[in-house]
């Protein structure tokens, strides 16, 4: 039993894998606690397809694919926010077809590529901890820091974003300026998620960790806590399920995410299934 | 884009009037919704403004909270344009809050402190002491550590007064404060109101109850997309002058009473 847990640790891949998903699991879930707050789950799917032609441009040029995921995932959360203040068709439908049209270039770009194109649109679409390489792990390593750092400095101006808009209008808190920043953080954090979870998956390591860690908590840095624990735990045990199993790491890390979200929401006391539903017969 | 201009607040000119407006216009969603008010308030009045729904008291908040541009006429808080004040706390219709935010009450009324605090900074222990005498002014001191969520109605509508106190503002600015609270919640939201009277805060409430606005104002405001009287209760409430705000929707029972049917109260 114990050979099945560090017998892979003599695998340097392994240890690399390891490493990503531990970083992924914290900073995703910390930045998802403002995703889940501020009901963005569709913004944040969206943007994560909306990377893909970026990625594939950047193999055909030959760049690095996070190289690609960034500039596109930046400029697309920029141009959604500069979309939805401007037009009126609602911010879900200008959403909506800038993130199908961006997904249906990136897959005919691949198809476009020929031979071969499967395995790397497997990658991409569903995550591969175990072929993170040296230079990648720098990068995530690199950008974790860095948004976490984000995080910490604007934190005071984040909450009173997230929790009162018209009181940080008001108080005239350079509130466009923080939107966009926040935007783009979001944009980096699913770039270096990609290599975990993929881009159809991503979402999972924005929302799921930080909604289960919602019904547990009643402030915001210990929803955060929370919500990195669940992330690093489900990143940890999907990758040894994925090396163990043969499958993809994407799947495996959100269906581990997903059995402690499904855990917490049935028995998370005052605001799981349980207690909602014995507070409702009582009244 | 990424430049973040945090312009240095407004000073105050401390002779100039709170609030001063000059034939101001404003418009809301591509229509006129205020037309040629021209008042004044003066410091540590407590002003009612009631009108029927649609008749511009929240877009009269917006202006004077910077939050929404005039287009046309002036606008004066403490002598200069607004925007760019501190020093005016907006609690708006409680709808528009997500109350089920993760944050304690001290948290939420820290928030009034955030601008002040400046960018880049904690919140130091001078900071706290602000929080917590705000929280005591309110009567929510035992309450500091609680989650906004966990108090009722009443309660929560003093956690955002006492965010006001905290952001010291000059101008507090309440649209429906009183709306769902009961007798006792109301006695305590005015006994809130006069310490605010004493702090010399100038206080505007939006709201529907005439009753109250005769009562417990030092002027009132009655709005219809245009000023139609402003004054102390008696020169400003006048049947010509409601006949004039409430149009159609006012009767007059035979034994005098007035009747506002103003069906829904909801936003405007």
């Amino acid at each position: 039993m114990e050979a099945l847990l560090t017998d892979p640790l003599a695998l340097p891949y392994m240890v690399r894998g390891l490493l990503a998903a531990i970083l992924i699991g914290v900073v995703a879930p910390v930045l998802g606690c403002y995703v889940v707050l501020r009901g963005m789950a569709f913004f944040g799917d969206a943007l994560a397809h909306i990377v893909l032609p970026g990625i594939v441009v950047a193999l055909l040029l030959g760049w690095p694919p996070l190289l690609g995921a960034l500039i596109v995932g930046i400029l697309a959360a920029l141009v959604i926010n500069l979309i939805s203040g401007t037009t009126s068709i609602g911010e879900d439908s200008a959403i909506g077809v800038v993130f199908v049209a961006a997904f249906a270039l990136g897959i005919a770009l691949i198809s476009l590529r020929g031979e071969g194109y499967g395995e790397e649109l497997e990658h991409i679409l569903f995550g591969d901890l175990l072929n993170v390489s040296r230079a990648d792990l720098a990068v995530i390593a690199i950008l974790t820091a860095i948004v976490l750092i984000f995080i910490v400095a604007f934190f005071k101006e984040f909450l009173v974003l997230a929790f009162d808009r018209i009181l940080a209008t008001t108080m005239h808190l350079p509130v466009s300026w923080l939107n966009n920043l926040l935007l783009v953080l979001i944009a980096v954090v699913i770039v270096i998620s990609l290599s975990a979870v993929g881009v159809v998956l991503v979402l999972a390591m924005l929302i799921t960790p930080a909604a289960a860690a919602y019904l547990l908590t009643q402030r915001l840095p210990s929803m955060m806590v929370v919500a990195a624990m669940i992330g690093v735990i489900s990143g940890v045990v999907g990758l040894y399920l994925a090396f163990h199993l043969g499958v993809p790491s994407g799947p495996m890390i959100v269906l581990a995410a997903t059995a402690i979200f499904g855990v917490i929401f049935i028995f998370a006391p005052g605001r799981g299934y349980i207690s909602s539903r014995r507070r409702g017969s009582v009244a | 884009m990424l430049a973040t201009p945090m312009d240095p607040p407004n000073k105050h000119d401390r002779h100039a009037p709170p609030i001063h407006a000059d034939r101001l216009r404003a418009a809301y969603d591509g229509t006129l919704a205020l037309e040629d008010l021209t008042f004044t308030v003066d410091a540590g009045q407590r002003v009612a403004i009631v009108g029927p729904n649609g008749a511009g008291k929240t877009t009269l908040f917006k202006v004077i909270a910077g939050i929404l541009r005039s287009t046309g006429g002036s606008l004066e808080i403490f002598g200069h344009g607004p925007g760019r004040h501190i020093c005016v706390g907006y609690l708006p219709q409680r709808s528009q809050v997500n109350l089920d935010f993760p944050v304690t009450v001290a948290e939420v009324v820290m928030m009034g402190r955030v601008r002040e605090i400046g960018l880049f900074r904690w919140p130091s222990k001078s900071d706290w002491e602000k929080v917590d005498s705000a929280l005591d002014r309110v009567g929510l001191a035992s309450h500091r550590g609680r989650p906004i969520r966990a108090l009722s109605a009443g309660q929560q509508q003093r956690v955002f007064l006492a965010q006001a106190v905290a952001q010291q503002a000059d101008i507090v600015l309440l649209d429906e404060p009183l709306t769902g609270l009961d007798l006792s919640g109301q006695e305590a939201f005015f006994e809130i109101l006069d310490e605010l009277r004493q702090m010399s805060v100038t206080v505007l409430i939006a709201t529907h109850d005439l009753n109250l606005a005769a009562k417990r104002f030092d002027r009132v405001m009655l709005l219809n997309r245009r000023l139609i009287a402003m004054g102390d209760p008696e020169t400003a409430i006048t049947s010509d002058a409601l006949l004039e705000a409430y149009g159609g929707h006012l009767h007059v029972v035979p034994d005098g009473t007035v009747v506002i049917d103003t069906h829904h109260e909801g936003r405007e």
